[in-house]
């Protein structure tokens, strides 16, 4: 058996090329470790046995030819809003439970041109709106990170499944999507590294939307080196997806031929000194400050004024882009569908009230009232004017600063059972918010552990485009924290 | 922005197409005026002058021809479906 503790992507390509252990051995050891622990962990919605080890084949056939493609053997889970061929998806909602794609979404596509090997679909929050995972159809994930009470707490959300399957050893790397802050923040709780590059850089054919202004796929890993590895598998440049950059796609590698910091220009932005921040984060980011000046790195504080707009544009923005999105759950041409024989308006309704859940609907609300003729004006595009002013903040300062760093998280996790209203709940994005509002590219690393023995992330910010600079300062902070805690229990036992 | 009442959740809620009880209504009045309290900070700013976002990305949106490249996958589209017959969705008859 392959001794999968510590494993990475980048020692597991190296063991694959030395030709230490096969891709089949590689997949069945954390189809293994998936079959003995999901049950409990709940991370993955759907196992694909013979779909990984049919890929795990092809790419020992590879190997021993010696044509190893980037991601070549390296058993990764998917997030069950990328459509996959053949393979249920159903972006954990009720509405689509037993819906087969008939179509590979391009970023799957592109992950399994490069060798990714499937292991299964993931766990989310419903349709991706949430920070908790707890909306899924298929109920949340537990852990796999516990408290000092010996309590599992949430994963956070929406790719909850993503980052508990890598936290968890049932999976080298994961695929999830950012729209709020839905890679960062599950990172930032579970002690993984989370990076969403600039709007555009996936394509978003066979993505489930959620806001197409502000989905954008990304990568969930144990390091910062790893995020490049997978991210740049699945970076394309797609007809299908007509909101794409005519960019070329940068050598993500690079990022870490050159370690040095020296002379960058670091910003950090005052309006995210919160009240209330606890003291544990502000050490984590003054840690941050101390460990680029020391390097040589000017870092100096800087205004992005409208920060405080953030998170009431986002949610004026995402249920409004949601509600028209969602608005093809009718019953007709896939998913439920409920009450036969009523009208046909009688159907939708009583079908999207049984297929969707109660977190769903209410955005769906929120969207259909802010797009409605009363409120479009005052609301939505107000809302969009707002938004200007939050991409202009940060052109500003990238003018003359290399990037910008702030905490990913108000806080660390905390357990299923603390309650929260849905606007106490819409609060904890508050710090990923607006570098989803600007297309950025953004990641969360891990720095140290909580009081209560959980994990804090910081996240760095680049301006658009300049994902090669974004992974090489997150390394810098990577190597400089050395985080190395994993949660207790399942795949780490 | 105004208080919304439990007759403006009620339109709101056909016009999305979503049946709800009465339990459920007063439940979505209530966290929904909590959000739009919230989100009415956004009035206060001002935006003389600035134009609304419409597209996210710099450059300008992308064409390409409109050409089949996955055809002839009937069979596959219509397995989704819970009610159809000689190739076509069944719905609840419209016209009476």
């Amino acid at each position: 058996m392959v001794d999968i503790k510590g494993l990475t992507i980048k020692l597991a390509l190296d063991g694959l090329r030395k030709k230490d252990f096969s891709a089949t051995e590689l997949t069945k050891a954390y189809l293994s470790v998936i079959d003995q622990h999901n049950e409990d962990l709940n991370a993955y919605v759907l196992v694909t046995h013979e779909y990984a080890l049919n890929q795990a084949k092809i790419a020992d056939e590879n190997i021993a030819k010696n044509q190893m493609r980037g991601l070549e053997g390296i058993p990764i889970a998917v997030k069950d809003l990328f459509c996959t061929k053949g393979v249920r998806t159903t972006a954990c909602s009720n509405v689509l439970r037993d819906y087969v794609p008939q179509y590979e979404s391009t970023v799957t596509e592109c992950m399994f041109s490069q060798g990714g090997v499937m292991l299964g679909k993931v766990n989310m929050d419903e349709f991706a709106m949430g920070s908790t995972n707890l909306t899924s159809c298929f109920g949340g994930v537990n852990g796999p990170w516990k408290n000092q009470d010996g309590e599992f707490v949430i994963p956070g959300g929406s790719s909850g499944g993503s980052v508990a399957a890598v936290a968890a050893n049932m999976a080298l790397g994961a695929l999830g999507s950012d729209t709020g802050g839905s890679i960062r923040m599950p990172s930032s709780f579970t002690g993984l590294v989370g990076f969403k590059p600039s709007y555009g850089r996936c394509s978003r054919y066979g993505m489930i939307s959620f806001a197409s202004s502000l989905d954008q796929a990304g990568v969930i890993t144990k390091t910062v080196e790893d995020s490049a590895l997978l991210l740049q598998s699945i970076m394309s440049f797609d007809p299908k997806d007509a909101t794409m950059p005519r960019r070329k796609i940068p050598n993500l590698m690079e990022a870490f031929t050159d370690s040095s910091v020296k002379n960058m220009k670091i910003a950090i932005p005052k309006e995210y000194r919160v009240e209330g921040l606890p003291d544990e984060i502000l050490n984590i980011w003054e840690d941050s400050i101390k460990f680029l000046r020391d390097a040589g790195a000017v870092v100096e504080e800087v205004s992005l004024p409208n920060t405080e707009s953030g998170l009431s544009v986002y949610y004026i923005i995402a249920p409004a882009e949601a509600s028209s999105n969602l608005a093809r759950y009718d019953g007709v041409r896939y998913g439920v569908r409920v009450n036969e024989g009523g009208s046909l308006d009688e159907m939708y309704s009583a079908t999207r009230a049984s297929g969707f859940g109660d977190e769903v609907k209410r955005r769906i609300m929120i969207g259909t009232f802010l797009l409605s003729s009363d409120q479009y004006d005052a609301c939505f595009l107000q809302a969009q004017r707002v938004r200007s002013l939050i991409i202009k903040d940060f052109q500003d300062v990238f003018a003359n600063y290399d990037a910008v760093i702030t905490p990913t998280c108000l806080s660390d996790a905390f357990t299923k059972n603390k309650k929260f209203t849905p606007l106490e709940i819409y609060m904890n994005d508050v710090f990923t918010i607006p570098a989803s509002l600007a297309g950025l590219p953004c990641i969360s690393i891990p720095a140290r552990l909580s009081k209560g023995g959980l994990p804090l992330g910081m996240q760095v910010i680049c301006n658009n485009y300049e994902e090669v600079k974004t992974l090489k300062i997150a390394k810098f902070l990577e190597d400089n924290f050395s985080f190395n805690a994993v949660a207790k229990g399942f795949g780490n036992v | 922005m105004s208080r919304i009442s439990v007759e403006d959740i009620t339109k709101i809620a056909r016009l999305a197409r979503i049946k709800l009880d009465d339990e459920k209504i007063r439940e979505y009045e209530a966290s929904l005026n909590e959000i739009f309290q919230k989100i009415e900070i956004l009035q206060k700013v001002d935006t003389k002058g600035v134009l609304p976002v419409h597209n996210i990305i710099s450059d300008a949106m992308l064409m390409r021809q409109d050409v089949v490249d996955d055809g002839d996958i009937k069979d596959e589209i219509l397995m989704n479906s819970k009610n159809c017959k000689y190739d076509y969705f069944v719905v609840p008859k419209v016209v009476e």
